[in-house]
């Protein structure tokens, strides 16, 4: 084997100079840098012949020049691979602006189900536990809601927690429906000591006469506006008419407290069927 | 028989204050029970009544059968005392207009 020793190859003329010929291989020894850090280096479209990992070191390649499809080599994308900013965990999620966030406000979210399934119940609560500054409105829905007694069904506010509940007259409201028999009926007050849900009396005694409807509260932790609340539904009448029903609501007074308990009960009768589930809606 | 109320789904056996407070509510809504039905009659007969106003202008002249159908709704709540009594109101026939 013959050895040549030179310290500049250059073509004798032109510009270009070719090592050896098809086939042939020109091997680098261990230890051996091939330095082309400053040239412009093109390589063939096949680039790794040999089998193993490879290893780019103190490099990056630019993301426009990835355009084949990338498999990380455990098949997944982990999070600590993401360079999303943001919170990562179960209450996040990720945007196309590359930024773990909450999901975007506008949906009800259930929080707590209340089932009334046999025997009777005064009143259906709820409270801190689930009022808080987690979300700005709330929603009661009441699924087949069954009474002992022809009554009236009322929502009362606490801002203390459900320990005592507003008994003043600051309930102000109004509540319009109409029969089926095509008569309209309401109940209106410009200050009770509870509102009242329903506008005629609701038929009680009944298991299958049932009443369905939504109460809708807006942002109860407020502490610069009044409490205000509205409703709608159907329900059986003490009569045996059904009644379609809505009304709203204002507590015109404490505006400055955080109305954080609702109880639905009534004057003096139990509820004794149905499903009572709260929701909670944030911005 | 204790009352208990439910607060988010957990049953909880009313105090000794809540019991008395809502043994006056019932005693107030029983007591109140005719207030109540004479008032809903009185509704329901007043929606009667306007249904047939228009009928009662100046430039109408009702006829006898509406004037007593009208009457009768008018003397509906006359002489009742208990909530029975408003429980067995018949309301009379509307006349063809």
């Amino acid at each position: 084997m013959s050895e040549l020793k030179v310290n500049k190859i250059s073509p004798r003329s032109g510009t270009d100079v070719t090592l050896g010929d098809s086939g042939d291989t020109f091997t680098l020894p261990t230890g051996v840098t091939l330095d082309a850090s400053n040239a412009t280096t093109t390589l063939p479209a096949t680039v790794v012949t040999t089998t193993g990992s490879q290893t780019l070191t103190n490099k990056s390649i630019d993301a426009s020049q990835l355009t084949g499809t990338i498999t990380p080599s455990d098949n997944t994308v982990s999070l600590a691979k993401l360079t999303a900013t943001g919170t990562k965990d179960a209450t996040t999620f990720l945007r196309g602006d590359n930024t773990f966030a909450e999901a975007g406000g506008g949906a009800y979210e259930k929080l707590v189900t209340t089932n009334i399934t046999s025997g009777s119940v005064a009143s259906v609560e709820f409270n801190s536990t689930y009022i808080t500054s987690a979300y700005r409105d709330y929603r009661i829905v009441c699924s087949s809601i069954a009474i002992s007694a022809n009554d009236e069904l009322q929502l009362k506010i606490s801002d203390d927690n459900g320990s005592s509940y507003k008994s003043t007259n600051n309930y102000a409201y109004g509540t319009r429906g109409f029969k089926s028999s095509n008569s309209p009926t309401n109940k209106q007050s410009t200050g009770n000591s509870y509102f009242v849900i329903v506008p005629n009396t609701f038929k009680g005694g009944s298991s299958d006469k049932t009443g369905s409807f939504i109460i809708d509260i807006f942002d109860p932790l407020n502490t610069t506006t009044f409490f205000t609340a509205s409703w709608r539904g159907t329900i059986w009448d003490s009569g045996d008419a059904i009644i379609g029903f809505y009304g709203g609501g204002t507590f015109n007074t404490n505006a400055s407290s955080a109305f954080n308990a609702f109880k639905l009960d009534t004057y003096s009768s139990n509820l004794t069927i149905g499903a009572y589930t709260l929701y909670g809606r944030k911005i | 028989m204790p009352r208990y109320k439910l607060v988010n789904g957990e049953q909880i056996q009313f105090t000794a204050e809540e019991e008395a407070q809502k043994d006056a509510q019932e005693l107030e809504w029983s007591n109140s029970a005719f207030d109540r039905a004479i008032a809903d009659l009185r509704y329901e007969r007043n929606n009667l009544l306007a249904e047939t106003d228009y009928l009662a202008l100046s430039d109408n002249t009702m006829s006898a059968e509406m004037t007593t159908y009208r009457q009768q709704l008018r003397d509906l709540t006359n002489g009742l005392t208990t909530v029975e009594d408003v429980n067995n109101v018949v309301y009379p026939t509307k006349p063809n207009e």
